[in-house]
């Protein structure tokens, strides 16, 4: 009955002592990493110090790595050929058209090894994705790859920013430039907030972020564009009670809710006034629907574009008090902190002119004595 | 006396097989650790292993540098132990499933332990848990599973002839699965990415204590199925029978599933929910060395091994991309499965 | 006294039907947007051209544009379903059978994403969902007859988690494959929603379901019949193997336009039947009309619910396993395993 026989019993017992034993291994003690390149000390996000490479060849990770440091030599990889396509909706793509058309950029590695075959003076800023699973800074450094962290769980806007920036250019061995780019970034609020003059202001519309990708509207989200701290400036929140932002709503909230002014978020303005449902909406009526794109308000960390934004905002919601001056200040941003110049196409382009002539007000953002026409 | 040289000749067959395939197995372990992305000449990735397994080897050869080390020490050991260990759970589980319940459309999942543990997994990245935290919360939701499992079928009058735990195992699951769907529901972008890569079984995130985790249950769990295995041919007669035999069936069943729950737990705790192996590979098996679980399950354990390695040797090697191995499992098992089925038309599965 | 018991059970489908279209009336008063019913009325009468009253645009975008084809397509789904489950039920001889536990909705799933994710107009996403739903069905039939010589009992329902699971599983792969951001898209998909309601899908799913409706009550004494086993229908004169596959594609026609329109809700298609036949009976004669009337009540219910109710709306889908558990466990409870092989 019991019939042991020694090729079946051994088959499986020596494979699961082999395999025992090759897990045993695991227990011994690692080697000790010892850099072969100079290194130097910086305080990553946490204000942790980190052995970082003296001269650093590259950085792994687009990210807002360019408008913090402008440094396009320094980018070593950004990402697949997603990275590729986010990295065209912006502005900078187009001041630094060699790093968009460099297909060795946008070339990823594809796992821990590719990772670990780069150099050693490759740094990896905050996390990679591999394979859907994000691996942050801790678990790399654990592998001998150079990791940051360039800010952690930092709540308020601003400070992420500081850090961000402050970090970045610590590591690229250019810590006067945070000044720089910093000084900028809040001389931006600053204009702003003495045009707008915000604690004058008595009547505040009120402001929603809407998007239905694909027109498909069971995926109809809101943002509340004021939880952003920047826009805050110009907007008011007596949304907060409702909504919750970011998440996917039914279209009768927001007719219950029937803000003041709308922003869409990936949906076309034509098929969004066109559309039966929304014909009550006040919004509808007076036209005060615009549609946003990612090079007016950029990404929610873009520092380069949240003053810019904010702007555009403010503009919109109080044009009694707003003189139009949004033309102006991008050209002049963009020409102070890159030395580019936007020509009046590419301006047309950015605040999305054809899409939102129609729109109430909008004239004030177009071309002084041209052929734009609004309602 | 031909009877007896048939006997005999399937005797050597298996065990022949059986041999090739523990050969095979090992070998296969052992380059899957030398092959990779990174450039390392087979040579000194095989001397860099056999220091690193070797418990009493001298300081390291200065020749090496730390990365090369940091590859096999570090990245390859754990992801192959892990593969290894994935296959090797799927394919003991599967095999004494299918056999214990006489059907060979068994799976893993058979009392709700997949879809617990994937619900556990779920809630601990909705609650932002460390990694660690969430192999736990997994497990536990596994061995939750199976006990809600039980719970149904024995609300059921009827006497636990198997079918009773299949379906509730089956309401249990679905169960699970619009729980795990309500989490992916409520998830943000970040989690829901993370949610939805890990449920389709990935063993990207390979590291010592995920190996640990699936070792013990797997080796102990899977030791424990072997030294019962004969009892297994006695249960695929039916339950008189083997009761005359002498066999405690309702025991043994409870013995089964509950080393099964215990493994299958700790697999989709460290790696996520890989499909279509547990269903696979016993038949494959069976395939090679005939339907006697004295042989055949040792080959279940060391084909799904060898399943699990060749997938992800492909994945590190060949394929530019970190592809989930749920995905690769499902793509590549199910034309395998239904040539089986194809083949098996004629013969009947379970007796009328 | 069995008299009248048994009057009040032939007039359940009345009844039924009566509660249907009230709740549907009623219904049309919840949402998260606040309208009384004596508003709600004069907007009906202002729509339907009678009477002067002043309405806004909103009032009618919403008792016009966004309840009704809601309300509908959930009470739709819910007959569908609940005749579905009812008709397969009768069908396979076996109680615990529903389209979500065959394979039709993962088939159909897995076709409808995959029209997604290729491109494809709505035209294309109901014909794959079809097309799926069907493959998925007529897999798990081959399957169950290759592992045990009966087409029913508990190979049939083992076979359908199986290709089930294949379906998700591929879905799953569909999901990991299309980079461009679908993904949450697929997620509400799954789990079951009618937020997305429009004339389209309502024009859809309402003739889908009443073609296959009709279809399956003009049937309905046949599978009473089917009822009796094989042999003695076959000597009665019914062509048993034609009647199978004319369920079956009704039901898959009927199930699959529901997931593409809807996404996957299950456990309906299980526990209505049981409930009904509670009610009146295992004759399907009066059965089948019960299941879909109550099939269109308990979604109904179902979705207005989380649309007023739950703040973040929960799916569907969510929801009825949530209810469909205990039901089923109850099942469990009150049935013997013997009765499900005959």
């Amino acid at each position: 009955m019991f019939s042991i026989s020694p090729f079946r019993e051994g088959s499986w017992v020596i494979f699961f002592v082999f395999m025992g034993f090759m897990t045993f291994s695991l227990l011994r003690p690692l080697p000790v990493i010892v850099p072969n390149i100079p290194m130097h000390t910086v305080l990553d996000g946490d204000n942790t110090p980190v052995q970082m490479p003296l001269a650093v060849k590259g950085i792994v990770g687009w990210g807002s790595f360019l408008p913090m440091t402008h440094r396009p030599d320094l980018l070593y990889k950004g990402g697949g050929e997603l990275g590729r396509k986010i990295f065209s909706m912006y502005i900078i793509s187009w001041i630094y058209p060699d790093v968009l058309n460099d297909n060795a950029v946008w070339g990823t590695p594809y796992n821990l090894e590719a990772l670990l075959a780069y150099d050693d003076d490759i740094v990896v800023i905050n996390n990679v994705y591999f394979g859907g699973m994000a691996f942050g800074s801790d678990d790399l450094q654990r592998l001998g790859i150079h990791a940051i962290e360039t800010s952690s769980k930092i709540e308020n806007d601003d400070e992420y920013l500081k850090s961000n920036v402050r970090v970045m250019n610590t590591l690229v061995k250019q810590p006067q430039f945070t000044h720089t780019v910093l000084d900028r970034y809040f001389q931006g609020f600053l204009t702003l907030e003495h045009d707008l003059q915000p604690q004058k202001i008595t009547d505040r519309p009120n402001v929603i972020g809407v998007g239905a990708p694909s027109n498909n509207w069971a995926r109809l989200f809101v943002i509340r564009i004021d939880e952003v701290k920047q826009n805050q400036l110009a907007l008011s929140s007596p949304t907060k009670q409702e909504l919750a932002s970011g998440r996917q709503q039914d279209p009768e909230r927001i007719l219950s809710i029937d803000p003041d002014i709308i922003m869409l978020l990936g949906t076309e303005r034509r098929d969004f006034m066109s559309d039966p449902r929304w014909q009550g909406l006040k919004a509808v009526q007076t036209n005060k629907v615009y549609e946003n794109s990612m090079k007016i308000s950029g990404s929610r960390y873009d520092i380069d574009n949240l003053p810019i934004g904010a702007r555009w905002m403010a503009e919109i919601t109080h044009p009694e008090i707003m003189r139009p001056k949004l033309r102006e200040t991008i050209t002049k941003y963009y020409s102070d902190a890159y030395g580019y110049t936007l020509s009046d196409t590419q301006l047309d382009d950015i605040l999305l002119i054809d899409k939102n002539k129609d729109a109430s007000g909008y004239k004030r953002f177009m071309r002084q004595g041209g052929s734009c026409e609004a309602k | 006396m031909r009877q007896n040289d048939k006997a005999i000749s399937s005797y050597i067959k298996s065990n022949g097989i059986l041999t090739i395939l523990t050969a095979i197995t090992v070998i296969s372990v052992i380059a899957s650790l030398c092959i990779g992305t990174y450039p390392l000449p087979f040579s000194k990735a095989f001397e860099i292993m056999m220091h690193f397994i070797w418990p009493w080897s001298s300081d390291y050869n200065t020749e090496w540098t730390a990365k090369e080390i940091i590859i096999i020490e570090l990245i390859r050991m754990p992801r192959v132990l892990l593969a290894v260990f994935v296959g090797v759970a799927l394919g003991i589980s599967g095999t004494a499933l299918q056999g214990m319940m006489r059907n060979p459309l068994v799976g893993p999942d058979l009392v709700g332990v997949a879809s617990g543990a994937a619900f556990g997994g779920v809630l601990a990245v909705m609650m932002d848990m460390s990694s660690y935290t969430m192999v736990i919360m997994a497990f536990g939701g596994g061995m939750m599973g199976m006990v809600m499992t039980f719970a149904l079928a024995s609300l059921s009058k009827s006497e636990s002839n198997g079918m009773t735990l299949i379906l509730s195992g089956i309401f249990v699951g679905a169960f699970l699965m619009a729980c795990v769907g309500l989490g992916q529901f409520f998830a943000n972008d970040g989690q829901l990415n993370e949610i939805t890569f890990w449920l389709l079984g990935t063993l990207t995130r390979a590291n010592e204590e995920r190996v640990w985790t699936i070792a013990i249950p797997t080796l102990v769990g899977g030791s424990a199925l072997m030294f019962i295995r004969w009892r297994l041919n006695i249960l695929s007669l039916n339950d008189t029978d083997a009761m005359s035999l002498g066999i405690n069936v309702r025991l043994i069943r409870w013995v089964i599933i509950s080393i099964v729950a215990w493994i299958v737990a700790s697999q989709v705790a460290v790696s996520g929910i890989v499909a279509w192996i547990g269903l696979v590979i016993p038949h494959f098996a069976r395939m090679l060395v005939g339907p006697d679980h004295r042989s055949l399950l040792p080959a279940s354990a060391l084909l799904g091994a060898l399943f699990v390695l060749a997938i992800d040797a492909l994945t590190r090697t060949v394929i530019q991309e970190e592809i989930p191995i749920g995905v690769l499992t499902t793509l590549i098992g199910t034309p395998i499965i239904i040539l089986i089925f194809w083949k098996k038309q004629t013969k009947g599965w379970i007796s009328d | 006294m069995i008299n009248s018991a048994l009057f009040i059970q032939k007039k359940t489908p009345l009844i039924l039907g009566i509660l249907l279209l009230s709740t549907i009336i009623v219904s049309l008063g919840f949402g998260s947007y606040p309208i009384d019913y004596n508003r709600i009325t004069e907007i009906i009468l202002h729509l339907l051209g009678i009477g002067d009253y002043a309405v806004t645009l909103k009032e009618i975008a919403i008792i016009e544009y966004i309840r009704p084809p809601r309300i509908l397509v959930a009470t739709l789904s819910g007959i569908a379903l609940g005749v579905s489950g009812a008709a397969l039920q009768g069908m396979m001889r076996n109680p615990l059978v529903e389209p979500n536990l065959v394979g039709v909705t993962g088939g159909a799933a897995f076709g409808g994403v995959l029209a997604i994710v290729i491109g494809l107009a709505q035209a294309g996403t109901i014909l794959l969902s079809f097309i799926g739903g069907l493959g998925a069905l007529l897999s798990t039939f081959t399957l169950a007859k290759i592992m045990n010589l009966r087409s029913d009992g508990i190979a049939l329902i083992m076979a359908g988690f199986f290709v089930g699971s294949f379906c998700l599983a591929g879905v799953g792969f569909l999901e990991f494959y299309d980079k461009s951001g679908a993904l949450p898209n697929i997620v509400y998909w799954l789990l079951g929603t009618f937020r997305g309601a429009d004339f389209t899908k309502l024009l859809l799913i309402s003739t889908t379901t009443l073609i296959g409706l009709t279809v399956i009550i003009l049937l309905r004494w046949r599978i009473n019949l089917l009822s009796l086993g094989d042999v003695d229908a076959m000597a009665i004169g019914i062509d048993t193997r034609k009647l199978r596959w004319i369920i079956i594609i009704i039901v898959t026609f009927m199930v699959s336009s529901q997931v593409a329109v809807s996404g996957i809700i299950g456990w309906v298609g299980l526990i209505v039947p049981h409930i009904a036949r509670m009610l009146v009976g295992p004759d399907h004669r009066l059965l089948l009309p019960t299941s879909a009337l109550l099939g269109g009540l308990f979604v109904l219910g179902l979705d207005t619910i989380t649309r007023s109710v739950t703040q973040g709306e929960i799916p569907v889908g969510v929801l009825s396993a949530f209810i469909g558990t205990p039901i089923v466990s109850f099942i469990f409870w009150k049935t013997k395993t013997k009765g499900w092989n005959e």
